[in-house]
């Protein structure tokens, strides 16, 4: 793709007159680090709304409130009560890439690697698009995320921020990605909030990607999980592994990067165990509420 | 064919005023403005000899569009030391051989200074983190890391 010119709107409105305007011709620019994997030769025009002010997290009683435009470094910096996308924007690419990229232009448009996606389905959340008639569309995060966002972004409209849930007491949380070499693109991704109380998973928000066309919340898993025992002292890997291998089962996995997709069907239930196993210590130590 | 436009930004502490094409990358745009520390790698973001500070933060040259820089703070490695007057992460990479060819060595300074200006005795395992984005292909990272520690100051975490 080629950048034939690019504006720099100063209002929000601005931006969103100006990419209905161009339409197909337009594209709208947060970190811009997403172009180098677009390979279309047609020209566009970069509508840039990085100084548009939507940056920032905000702490509510129950979530976070996460501008779209905030770079991965400053999720990965955040530090509260609750709070578990550090975790996620630590495995995120390259700290180079962490502080280019935006927290929106990772979800504005899902490649299958992309990080937040996934552990946004564990964790819950609710995106907020400005529309170009100026309203503040609420969009549930499961259906934002189900299929490509686009359908939630008509040229013009614009992910403005992000409700993210906060881990309460007795919740932890777990995010694993396969890789090959540090900072490679993920061949299966999991995410998972569980709650524990007297040692025993007693809710469960698992989720999956990378190796599916589009993240997917595990109900299979989290309905095998739930109401099952976890020993304070030697947590039964194994054992969590033939769960996650049976809930698992059936799903569409498909294997990227010369990987066969017999390959990721064997490895995605692996990544779904460790993010288990770690939501589950991280409840037990106590880490959130 | 499209038209060049202007923009400006502090380039080593300079103000300064430059012609950019929209498409150009701020990487071509370094280089032709006499920059030749920032060197030109993979061009998709993933070898970090790119790397410049801009606004404090290390960031990829080679895939930011050099209008993205408007208004910014630039820093490459001429404006970070020289033969001269070495940051003190340049005199460790000597002292300690943690330089062979030398291609990744401005990328790798600009992502300690990065960092060290934020932070100026970083753990261990956050200097990994923050170290992350340029690769190395001839020394084994083991004598940057030797020479991290110098200007670090060794660090508590067991390193
Ligand atoms: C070398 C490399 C490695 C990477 N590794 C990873 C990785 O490990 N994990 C990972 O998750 N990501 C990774 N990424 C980053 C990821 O692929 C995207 O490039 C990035 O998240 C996009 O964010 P951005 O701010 O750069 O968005 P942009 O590139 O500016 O935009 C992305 C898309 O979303 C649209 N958009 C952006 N913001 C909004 C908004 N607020 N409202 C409406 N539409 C919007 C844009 O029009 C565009 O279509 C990597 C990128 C590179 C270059």
């Amino acid at each position: 793709m080629k950048i034939i010119d690019f504006k720099t709107p100063a209002r929000l409105e601005d931006a969103g007159r100006t990419l209905k305007e161009l339409g197909e011709a337009g594209l709208l620019l947060a970190g811009g680090t997403s172009l180098v994997f677009n390979k279309g030769k047609a020209g566009r025009t970069a509508v840039d709304i990085r100084r548009l002010g939507l940056s920032g997290i905000k702490e509510l009683p129950e979530a976070f409130l996460v501008g779209a435009l905030t770079p991965v470094a400053e999720l990965q910096e955040f530090r509260a009560k609750g709070w578990a996308l550090d975790r996620v924007a630590r495995a995120f690419a390259t700290q180079q890439i962490r502080n280019m990229s935006t927290f929106g232009g990772n979800l504005a448009r899902v490649f299958r690697w992309n990080d937040f996606p996934v552990a946004l389905l564990a964790l819950e959340c609710e995106m907020t698009v400005r529309t170009l008639t100026g309203q503040d569309r609420p969009v549930r995060g499961s259906e934002f995320l189900a299929a490509s966002p686009r359908r939630f972004l008509p040229d013009g409209d614009i992910l403005t921020a992000v409700k993210v849930g906060r881990l309460a007491s007795g919740w932890g949380f777990g995010y694993r990605k396969e890789v090959r070499t540090h900072a490679d693109f993920s061949l299966a991704t999991a995410a998972v909030a569980a709650r524990v109380v007297s040692g025993r998973i007693v809710e469960l928000r698992a989720a999956a990607g990378a190796a599916l066309p589009f993240p997917k919340r595990l109900e299979k898993v989290e309905s095998l999980l739930v109401g099952k025992a976890v020993p304070r002292k030697g947590l039964d890997e194994d054992a969590f592994l033939a769960e996650a291998r049976e809930g698992c089962a059936g799903l569409p996995w498909k294997g990227e990067c010369g990987f066969s997709d017999a390959y990721a069907a064997a490895l995605a239930p692996v990544a779904v165990r460790d993010a288990v196993a770690a939501a589950v210590r991280d409840a037990q130590e106590g880490n959130h509420g | 064919m499209a038209e060049t436009r202007k923009i400006s930004f502090t380039l080593n502490g300079e103000k300064r005023e430059f012609s950019v094409l929209p498409d150009e990358h701020l990487l071509h745009l370094l280089r032709r403005s006499g920059c030749k520390g920032v060197k030109f790698g993979c061009g998709e973001g993933s070898c970090g000899t790119c790397t410049v500070i801009i606004d404090g933060r290390a960031e990829y040259s080679c895939i930011l569009y050099a209008f993205q820089a408007d208004g910014r703070d630039v820093r490459t490695i001429e404006g970070v030391g020289d033969f001269d007057k070495p940051h003190p992460f340049q005199e460790a990479l000597v002292e300690s051989s943690g330089v062979q060819c030398g291609y990744c060595t401005p990328g790798m300074v600009l992502s300690a200074k990065a960092l060290l200006d934020q932070d100026p005795r970083p753990t261990e395992a956050k200097a990994r983190e923050y170290m992350d984005g340029v690769l190395c292909r001839c020394t084994g990272y083991e004598k940057i890391w030797t020479a991290f520690r110098k200007v670090s100051g060794g660090g508590s975490d067991g390193r």
